[in-house]
């Protein structure tokens, strides 16, 4: 086998990323080759020269902003939470009010006029009902934090 | 080497409710973050807002974090894709900007001879050089699996790509760094041979 050969896998070598039969002929190549070793040394070397370039400070404020943004996300997530939740609700109410006509086989365009029917899917008459029972408590988790961020 | 364990154990603290925990994590991680990403993208601001982005993705991620791998190898995914993002902008790409050797790192090894000091700098601006020249693919797989000793199929999961990619991308990369060092060194030598 050429020298060119080995060469192609002299990087994965380094990297022990070669399988082990492959390894041990690169291994054995490497220890009789002067060609190789050397270039196996160039390559070596350009790692070392990667791992000194230093490491350089961040803005003093950096993690500060960082957890401002990430407050606003969480600030984000809950208020999309509860938009949410507000939606299913009122999906919710608007099917136990088709059950109930359907039940009583009362037809629900008499029963229900368009009035009705909005006041049904209104959130004000679902928190009402209780149908979610933490609704109360996320709401006002999202005005705390609505007001904090005010 | 960073303790990989530790790494683990800070990052479920944070999930758990920890926020000192989450500040370890950022005060271990972002300088080596801050390093590559300055690399990748080469501007000192844009690399600095994508460290802070990164974080807070981490932050965010929290509840769906599982330590099927090392810390650090997700937080470099995670900013690898935000930088790959960054490269794509049609802005981005139209702003070329050399490297400026006299913005090179400063020289390392303080109180060193003279003539050492001046070729340790101009190891330093080559190398910066050499990494800038290459494709932005080969240089993120070199910096992955050569300084952040990310296993190729960790680089590959980064890059969106194959492990068969990344060995032909970090071989290219590796050789394409030699050489430029190598050159260097050809060029010092015959320097001092007239001197002589």
């Amino acid at each position: 086998m050429s020298c060119a050969e080995f060469a192609a896998d002299l990087s994965a070598w380094i990297d022990r990323e070669l399988p082990e039969a492959r390894a041990a002929d690169v291994t054995a190549h490497v220890a009789t080759c002067a060609a190789c070793r050397a270039h196996a040394d160039g390559l070596r070397r350009a790692d070392r020269e990667l791992r000194a370039i230093p490491l350089r400070d961040l803005r003093p404020d950096a993690l500060a902003e960082v957890l401002r943004r990430a407050g606003g996300g969480a600030r984000a997530e809950l208020a999309r939470a509860a938009r949410w939740a507000r939606w299913a609700a009122a999906a919710g109410a608007a099917a136990a009010l088709a059950f109930y006509f359907a039940a009583t086989r009362s037809d629900p365009l008499d029963a229900a006029s368009p009035e009705d029917l909005a006041v049904a899917i209104d959130l004000d008459t679902v928190e009402d009902l209780d149908v979610i029972a933490n609704l109360e408590m996320l709401e006002a988790m999202v005005a705390l934090e609505e007001e904090g961020r005010g | 080497m960073r303790d990989r364990d530790d790494d683990v154990r800070l990052m479920l603290a944070f999930a758990a409710g920890d926020e000192a925990a989450f500040a370890a994590l950022f005060e271990r991680w972002s300088r080596p973050l801050l390093r590559y990403l300055e690399r990748l993208v080469r501007e000192a601001a844009t690399a600095e807002e994508l460290v802070q982005e990164a974080f807070v993705r981490v932050h965010r991620a929290r509840q769906s974090y599982r330590p099927e791998a090392r810390f650090s190898t997700w937080l470099f995914r995670i900013a690898t894709h935000l930088a790959w993002n960054e490269l794509r902008r049609p802005r981005r790409r139209a702003r070329h900007e050399p490297f400026d050797a006299d913005e090179a790192p400063p020289i390392r090894a303080a109180g060193a001879p003279v003539d050492e000091l001046v070729h340790a700098r101009r190891v330093s601006a080559e190398v910066e050089v050499a990494l800038a020249a290459l494709p932005d693919r080969q240089r993120a797989a070199l910096w992955l699996a050569a300084v952040e000793g990310q296993s190729y199929a960790e680089v590959a999961a980064a890059l969106a790509t194959s492990e068969k990619a990344v060995k032909s991308l970090v071989h290219r990369a590796r050789a394409s760094l030699a050489e430029a060092l190598a050159g260097l060194e050809d060029a010092g030598d015959a320097v001092l041979e007239v001197a002589r």
